[in-house]
């Protein structure tokens, strides 16, 4: 009896042991197999991957558009969680080229899917890399579906020739939030020196060589040559009726700038220029810290950009320093005094820029869409344009304001950062952008000059509308253009430095025609002309 | 129930005792994980550090190449030729330069910033372009601990994959990895590549490599610079480059907090690579391990004394119950503190033993009492009352009574053990074997009467049929005994009769028929075979006289053929024992009576007669004819000696009377006086005196000291005066014929004298 009792409380003891021994290491097990499979779920299912370029604004205060306000009040408001992914600055194109090499696609992709996806988007399409969304914005987006069927000629715009939706577009909601770049110069110096605001090459030749003589500029006009925008923006090239690149004619068919004898002109002046020391010697690598700093402390006269994010910006830094600092807009110069540009920086409604597609790496589509459709609704629109209302703006008299968090900071920051934190309307999104962002955001009477003084020109006639070639066009269009512009790109900074004389240019514009120019313009007469017939 | 009870409390203690099992298993198997976290944590650690210093010093090394390989580019080296300001035909060169440091930056994410300092040219190419120095290090390594002039002056230096760390002031930590271009005017620096990597990015490795978020692995430089994976862990030391050996340390810091530390130093730069564990960190580990085996524990324990608790109570229960029991049944009690299985050992032990002796005691009781009932019938009439008490399995109706008779064997000793022994198994066999032969006819039961056995069996009638049944397994048992056992036994049947009374009756037939049985020489015999024995014996007065005369004469032929005359008279028919017995006796009287007048008077001391013992005719025949043989011979003999000299005993008497005083008187002297030889007149003398000639010589010494001794002589005198030698030979000779010394009697005589 008592045996058979001794062998029961040691088996039980035994079995205690044994199972206080078993239980720590299974539970971590457990724990641990929960946890990965937690993680697994999130990385897999519930967060939306959003992959966008972090724009400066935000970056300098922001690592993660998730951190900001906006990022979080998007997710708040929609109820989908979004994880941002962001590619290092200025680095873009190159992540963009790794993702798709990689195959590993983030839901959620803003990129300039109309020009920059090599092959354009019938081929992104074909790809297999993001989806037609005819059917998704007919299931679940009826906003910009309604939007879309308000504005026949933006509807036009986002599609392929095909007639095949692909992306959340980026609408610029008013012509004059088009112009948004262009010259300006130090107005202070020019009162200084009895200067008026150049408006021809010949005006501008002699204001930076006074800078250069009477303030000691090393660096009369610097801007951000390394930033492509301005590059097709620049207005020094306008002024001599020709593009950098690609351009509507007034005849109405597709040229090539940069081989144009207007452009040997441009070349010229600005070897000649640049041999003056009147432009930045470190022009060719110039990005926007170096052309900042030298603006603000006076190395530079006169830039080019934006007037928020540059002229602003910049006026508000240097002013800590030089009180008297002002930076005023000029217009695209001209070659003869008093006549209105032809060309000049005005962009498309939708230039393909910041626009989302849904890749086909996306789970829940539905979801997905639904997320980037609010934007174009009422809410949506109120919400990217000018943010949360009562911390951002309030409604005046049925006007959205901006409150002092945006517009005085109490932390110091910029307007246009305050802005990035709360909304995207100040720069590019999915979204239509509002003119009314602008009116506040132009806080000094100079910024407010920009949209008139900018868009003293007749280029939105001479912007290429967002054609888009066949996906088999594309392909030979890009490799005849990738060696065209990277010829051109090179060639144009040899001739600017003087390394390469002007006289060559024949030879400069006989080897890109020999490169299939000819054929680029087929391409793209081709794709204008199924555009015009959209 | 007593709580001090020493049982219950040995079997509780005992149960719980099982319980140190599982506390020992949990204490030892706490201390084993414990051992092993550590042992474990420690070998993760190293591994860790290896895996660390892997990929850091891969970094380092590809950081390491990509510097090399910008410091041996040719446009590099071109650009650093350039003395003074940089002309408008170098830009390209240094846009090809920047070109280059972007790509690189694009495809080393360890990498933060690429760039070349070209020292004459007092310029800086790089990722963010073409620049001044100033403006280079005032846009991106602005460090209020590193100031321009010292950037300036250690750019200015040579490099040969130097690494320094610096603190910007935007609170970015960083390390200048620079390497100066190499080419042939070897030594001077004109330019110098610089890689910078962000302390975050390795912050983040370190961070993403760790394998608990309760340690730190960190790297610290031989400048005492560190970077730290979680600076938390670790923030409570000073952590110096030289203090760190390779290999384990412990570690104490100032709030007594205990770490271990694990050092590698790194193969490819001034860094060593350590990782910090608080040892809490493990005891955590291990103390998950403790908290389940503490619980697991703690429920064995309240399970193990519940159920001990349980099982004792029960377990105890039935030992309880007994002891109650008995101190009821016993009226004894407990003495307190004695265990109590001995206590109730003991009790039953006890309780047993009186049972059994009782047991025992009634059984053999009963038997007695059932044998002696039975004898009571056997012996005496009785009226059957308490029959029943004795479970008996005859009844009062006709019963006959067997009387069964084990042989003596010739020659053998009734009164040996041996015997005693041998007769016991004897009627055992006899009682067993006929009680089972009967029981499959009559009831039966058997009772040993001395060395002989009684069977009384109940009958259902008074047909002689029924006994021709016993007597058949009467001969089987005789056969039986006889050739399985080596006996024969004698069965004698009593007559059938009624009743309680009868059985008496029968017994006293059976017993009447022992005699028969002996005389007729039978081993199996009925009543019924005896009844018509005459009674009487013929022994004529004619023919006793004849006989008489005949043994007078010594005429031992007529003497036998009488006898022969009795015995054929006699016995040619039955005769009962006791007739034959008379008839015995007779015969004897009158051969002694013969003997007697034949001048044979011993004849009846000297010759053996039978006894009363009834033997067979025979050996009864044969027995008196050696008698009468015998005595007819001594008659004879006697008759012949009458005639010799039977003075001759009376003339050695007359001559030791007259000489006993003589000392020197013996068996010779007196031989010698008679003419004969010493042994002759000895035995002559016996012959007829039927005293030795030595006790008489003594006799008359001895009665001669007596009467001397009463005339009050002294003992010496008495002896001189009686023949003897010497005093003492006359004491012992005295004291051996009258039991007391010669001194002793006088003083009696004295005694009685001085009485009267």
């Amino acid at each position: 009896m008592k045996r058979r009792h001794f062998a029961l409380l040691m088996a039980a003891a035994m079995t205690a042991g044994t199972a206080a021994g078993c239980a720590g290491q299974g539970s971590t097990e457990t724990e641990t197999t929960a946890a990965s499979a937690a993680a697994g779920q999130t990385a897999a299912g519930e967060k939306l991957q959003y992959w966008c370029e972090l724009t400066t604004t935000v970056a300098a205060n922001y690592t993660n558009l998730g951190d900001t306000p906006f990022g979080q009040g998007w997710q708040k408001s929609t109820g989908v969680e979004i994880e941002f992914l962001h590619p290092p600055t200025g680095q873009q194109k190159e992540q963009f080229s790794l993702i798709l090499a990689d195959g590993n696609l983030p839901d959620l992709m803003e990129y300039n899917w109309t020009v920059d996806y090599p092959g354009g988007p019938e081929k992104a399409i074909k790809d297999g890399v993001i989806m037609p969304l005819n059917q998704v914005f007919e299931q679940y987006c009826p906003n910009i579906t309604k939007y879309l069927a308000e504005h026949p000629e933006i509807d036009r715009m986002i599609k392929t020739d095909e007639g095949n939706y692909y992306v959340f577009p980026f609408i610029r909601g008013d012509e004059n939030l088009m112009n948004t770049i262009g010259l300006m110069v130090r107005q202070d110096w020019l009162e200084e020196l009895n200067m008026e605001v150049p408006t021809t090459i010949d005006e501008w030749h002699d204001v930076l060589t006074a800078f250069k003589n009477e303030k000691g500029c090393v660096a009369p006009y610097s801007f951000e040559y390394t930033n492509n925008q301005y590059l097709g923006a620049d207005p020094f090239v306008a002024a001599f009726g020709v593009n950098r690149s690609f351009y509507l004619g007034s005849d109405n068919t597709v040229h090539f700038g940069a081989t144009e004898p207007g452009f040997k002109d441009y070349l010229a002046t600005m070897n000649q220029w640049y041999e003056e020391g009147l432009i930045d010697p470190d022009l060719a690598t110039l990005k926007n810290d170096q052309v900042s700093a030298k603006i603000t402390n006076g190395q530079a006269g006169a830039s080019m950009g934006q007037a928020g994010s540059r002229m602003g910006t910049w006026t508000t830094a240097a002013r800590a320093t030089t009180p008297e600092f002002t930076l005023v807009p000029a217009p695209v110069p001209t070659l003869e005094k008093g006549k209105q540009a032809e060309m000049g920086y005005i962009e498309n409604p939708f230039s393909g820029r910041a626009s989302v597609a849904i890749t086909t790496s996306c789970k829940d589509i539905e979801q997905a869409a639904r997320l980037m459709d609010w934007a174009y609704g009422d809410e949506g629109h109120m919400y990217f344009n000018f943010g949360i209302e009562g911390e951002s703006y309030t409604m005046v008299d049925g006007y959205p304001t901006y409150t002092d968090q945006i517009l005085k900071n109490p932390d110091g920051l910029p307007v246009s950062q305050a802005m990035s934190a709360y909304i995207r309307g100040n720069y590019n999104g999915p979204f239509v952008q509002d003119i009314r962002y602008l009116e506040q955001y132009y806080t000094m009477e100079e910024q407010r000059q920009t949209p008139i003084v900018w868009g003293q020109c007749n280029g939105a006639a001479h912007t290429m509308p967002p054609i888009t070639p066949t996906s088999d066009e594309s392909k030979e269009f890009s490799t005849i253009m990738n060696e065209i512009n990277t010829y051109r790109d090179e060639m144009i900074l040899k001739f600017i430095f003087g390394t390469e004389s002007i006289d060559n240019f024949d030879t400069y514009v006989k080897n890109i025609e020999n490169m299939g120019l000819a054929r680029a313009l087929e391409i793209e007469n081709t794709a204008l002309g199924r555009y015009n017939a959209r | 129930m007593k709580k001090k009870s020493k049982v219950y409390l040995q079997m509780f203690l005992s149960y719980l005792c099982i319980l140190v099992i599982p506390m020992m298993l949990a204490m030892v198997l706490y201390f084993y994980t414990f051992r092993v976290i550590r042992g474990q944590a420690e070998e993760m650690n190293k591994n860790l550090l290896v895996m660390v210093r892997n990929e850091l010093d891969y970094e380092i090394e590809n950081v390491k190449k990509i510097a090399s390989r910008l410091a041996l580019d040719d446009r590099v080296q071109v650009a650093s030729n350039v003395k003074g300001e940089f002309m408008p035909q170098d830009q390209m060169n240094l846009y090809y330069i920047c070109s280059e440091c972007q790509a690189i930056n694009i495809s080393e994410d360890f990498i933060e910033d690429v760039f070349i300092v070209f020292n004459k040219a007092g310029k800086v190419a790089g990722v963010n372009g073409n620049m001044k120095q100033d403006m280079f290090y005032d846009l991106y390594y602005k460090s209020a601990g590193f100031s321009y002039d010292q950037f300036q002056e250690y750019m200015g230096q040579f490099h040969y994959g130097d690494i320094l760390p610096v603190k910007l002031d935007s609170g970015k930590e960083i390390f200048f990895f620079t390497m100066t271009t190499l080419k042939p005017d070897f030594r001077e620096s004109s330019a110098v590549v610089g890689i910078t990597i962000d302390a975050e990015t390795i912050r983040r490795r370190l961070r993403s490599m760790r394998w608990s978020d309760n340690m730190d692995v960190m790297i610290v430089t031989d400048s005492d610079f560190r970077v730290s994976g979680d600076a938390e862990i670790s923030d409570c030391y000073e952590w110096k480059y030289d203090s760190w050996d390779r290999g384990n340390h412990q570690l104490v810091n100032s709030r007594g907090e205990r770490h271990i530390v694990s050092v590698l130093p790194s193969q490819a730069v001034g860094w060593k690579y350590l990782s910090v564990m608080p040892l809490r960190q493990m005891a955590r580990e291990a103390g998950k391990v403790r908290a389940m085996a503490g619980a697991g524990l703690f429920l064995c324990t309240i399970a193990g004394v519940l159920v001990s608790y349980y099982i004792t109570k029960r377990s105890y229960n039935p030992v309880k119950m007994l002891m109650e029991n008995f101190k009821r049944h016993g009226k004894v009690e407990i003495e307190e503190g004695v265990n109590e299985y001995q206590w109730l050992n003991n009790q039953i032990d006890h309780f047993f033993r009186q049972h059994v002796d009782a047991e025992q005691l009634l059984r053999k009781n009963q038997k007695n009492l059932k044998n002696y009932y039975l004898y009571q019938l056997l012996q005496d009439y009785h009226d059957g009352e308490g029959s029943g008490q004795y479970r008996l399995r005859i009844d009062g109706g006709y019963n006959v009574v067997l009387l069964m008779i084990p042989v003596v064997k010739q020659g053998q000793d009734i009164k040996n053990p041996g015997y005693i022994e041998e007769n016991a198994l004897q009627k055992f066999a006899v009682m067993n074997v006929f009680e089972e032969m009967c029981l499959n006819y009559f009831n039966i039961d058997m009772v040993e009467l001395g060395e002989r056995v009684a069977a009384i069996v109940s009958l259902p009638d008074e047909r002689r049929e029924h006994v021709d049944v016993l007597k058949n397994q009467a001969e089987n048992l005789q056969q039986m005994t006889e050739e399985s056992f080596g006996f024969s036994v004698v069965i004698l049947f009593g007559s059938i009769r009624q009743g309680w009374e009868g059985i008496h009756d029968s017994y006293l037939d059976a017993v009447k028929l022992e005699q028969y049985a002996r005389l007729l020489d039978a081993e199996l015999l009925t009543y019924d075979e005896v009844r018509n024995i005459q009674p009487y014996y013929q022994y004529p007065f004619d023919l006793e006289q004849r006989l008489i005369n005949a043994v007078k004469t010594g005429n031992s032929s007529l003497a036998w053929e009488t006898i022969e005359q009795v015995f054929d008279r006699n016995f040619q028919e039955g005769v009962t024992a006791n007739v034959y017995r008379c008839l015995v006796y007779g015969l004897m009287g009158t051969l002694l009576e013969g003997a007697s007048q034949g001048e044979y008077k011993e004849a009846a001391r000297e010759l053996t007669f039978p006894d009363g013992e009834i033997m067979p005719v025979e050996k009864t025949k044969q027995c008196f004819r050696r008698l009468t043989e015998e005595i007819c011979h001594k008659v004879t003999a006697l008759q012949k000696e009458k005639s010799q000299d039977r003075t001759l005993s009376k003339k050695v008497q007359k001559y030791i009377q007259e000489h006993y005083s003589d000392p020197d008187l013996n068996i010779s002297i007196t031989s010698d006086r008679f003419d004969l030889t010493p042994a002759y007149l000895s035995s002559i003398y016996k012959k007829q005196t039927g005293e030795s000639l030595l006790e008489y010589i003594n006799h008359v010494r001895l009665a001669r000291a007596e009467e001397l001794l009463e005339q009050g002589c002294s003992v010496v005198e008495v002896a001189a005066m009686s023949g003897f030698r010497d005093s003492s030979t006359f004491i012992r000779v005295f004291k051996k014929k009258k039991g007391m010394t010669p001194g002793q009697l006088k003083k009696k005589q004295e005694i009685i004298k001085i009485s009267h």
